[in-house]
């Protein structure tokens, strides 16, 4: 019992020296693709959800049909892993990231038009847990997709 | 300079017109020639949709190596007919591989094919005697909602009914907001149907011209409209004139050309016209022919069922 004690908080100090910066407090924080994805990213858990902009809604207009990645898919970045669809319209989704999904958003089933509604909370697509987490460092800030949104 | 239809266009719809004043009108686009190919051969629905595939590729392919240069070069508007096909949208993808989707039982044993897909919508029927349209264009390029382009082009398929043929009663979008071309609540005689990937268009409408598609769309339940009927222009023509000029799909098909260009402010030039040394356009163009070549060694000595077959029974 004494021993397993000692060696606890030891391992502990192990795993947490390298994962301090990110880990220590639970940090969350939101970045978009090109393709008008958003991804948040819960540094705490190493997962990151994943939804399409108001942006992307705006642009589909009512939503009737979400299609998503199978629970325990693994997803490489770019991989195409479900669609929407909107008036006659059925648009790729894009995996943001790499990583396996960890939950899908099963509401979306009976209620696409959450979509619409609340494209940024209620209506996230996924959850995926990701394998390189820099693909996240890597994406556009808030700012930076501001300014996609505005060049186009 | 906006063209009278694009201005009704821009009439028609709220939304459509905020995006066209607060981009494309204020910065005016010199985006490249849209390109058209009206395909000679009846193409098997599965040689039509490998084509767009390879297409979207070749353009994704472009577009990675030259973001810039590329833009919209590719674009590209296929017409053509399929011979006798049943297809479904995205949203029928049966959880159960192993169980025919409930339409496709209805149509096992006529003589039609049936194939599930990728774009929006839902059960539809191409055969001869229709006019399908499959545009192959860079939405993002042209600064153009999705929203929008499905309205540009149900906008567009009804003006060509409506005031180049002279048909009464063209409703555009349906009064309660199926969208689609109809000659009344429950007649219907355009669809579209849209795959985007990376934004990038495939699939499109198909226009009724003959009455010959009607069979075969009597034996669904067509985009999942119960109380909907398929008609074509023919039949309308011969409802609402007393001797009209019947349209061919050919026809029909140089009719819509100059319209896209319109509607899309763009000049629009046959696939096969060289500007100049271009490695995107003689690879789509190789496609095309390939595709072409590929439908004329299928149909050969096949033919078509004129009829869907309801001998055998349906299922």
């Amino acid at each position: 019992m004494i021993a397993l004690r000692l060696v606890r908080p030891a391992l502990q100090l192990k795993v947490a020296k390298p994962a301090f910066r990110f880990s220590s407090i639970r940090f969350i924080s939101t970045r978009y693709t090109t393709d008008h994805e958003w991804v948040s990213f819960d540094s705490t858990t190493n997962i990151g959800t994943v939804g399409i902009t108001d942006y992307a809604q705006k642009a589909l207009g009512d939503v009737v049909f979400v299609e998503l990645p199978g629970q325990g898919a693994e997803v490489a970045q770019g991989d195409s892993i479900g669609a929407v669809e909107s008036v006659k319209a059925a648009s790729d989704i894009y995996a943001p990231v790499s990583g396996i999904v960890e939950e899908i958003n099963e509401t979306l089933a009976d209620q696409p038009g959450l979509l619409n509604k609340s494209p940024e909370e209620k209506g996230w697509l996924a959850k995926i847990k990701l394998s390189a987490p820099a693909e996240f460092e890597a994406l556009l800030n808030d700012e930076a997709y501001k300014a996609h949104c505005e060049g186009q | 300079m906006v063209s009278r239809s694009l201005a009704r266009l821009i009439h028609q719809s709220p939304f459509c017109q905020v995006s066209l004043s607060s981009s494309s009108c204020t910065k005016p686009l010199s985006l490249p020639p849209l390109r058209y190919h009206i395909l000679k051969e009846p193409l098997p629905y599965p040689v039509g949709l490998k084509l767009q595939n390879d297409i979207i590729n070749t353009r994704l392919k472009a577009k990675s190596k030259d973001p810039i240069g590329s833009k919209g070069r590719g674009d590209v508007i296929l017409m053509l007919e399929h011979t006798p096909t049943y297809t479904t949208g995205r949203r029928d993808n049966s959880p159960n591989p192993n169980e025919l989707h409930p339409e496709e039982k209805k149509v096992q044993n006529v003589g039609a094919e049936f194939y599930i897909t990728k774009r929006g919508g839902q059960v539809t029927y191409h055969g001869p005697g229709q006019l399908v349209g499959y545009p192959i264009l860079d939405l993002n390029v042209m600064e153009t909602s999705t929203r929008c382009y499905v309205e540009y082009l149900q906008a567009m398929l009804a003006e060509y009914a409506r005031d180049d043929l002279g048909i009464q009663g063209v409703l555009a979008p349906h009064p309660e907001g199926h969208v689609g071309v109809f000659s009344s609540p429950t007649e219907k005689f355009a669809s579209i149907g849209i795959h985007l990937s990376h934004r990038i268009t495939s699939h499109g409408f198909a226009m009724n011209i003959t009455p010959q598609p009607i069979k075969w769309f009597d034996l669904v339940m067509a985009c999942g409209l119960a109380d909907v009927h398929a008609t074509s222009l023919h039949q309308l023509l011969l409802r609402d004139k007393s001797e009209p000029k019947l349209p061919t799909v050919n026809d029909v098909a140089q009719a819509m050309i100059p319209k896209f260009g319109e509607l899309f402010s763009r000049d629009i030039i046959p696939l096969q016209q060289q500007s100049s040394e271009n490695k995107e356009i003689s690879q789509i163009t190789e496609l095309v022919t390939a595709a072409e070549e590929e439908a004329k060694r299928l149909n050969e000595g096949k033919g078509w069922p004129e009829e869907p077959d309801l001998s055998r029974g349906q299922g």
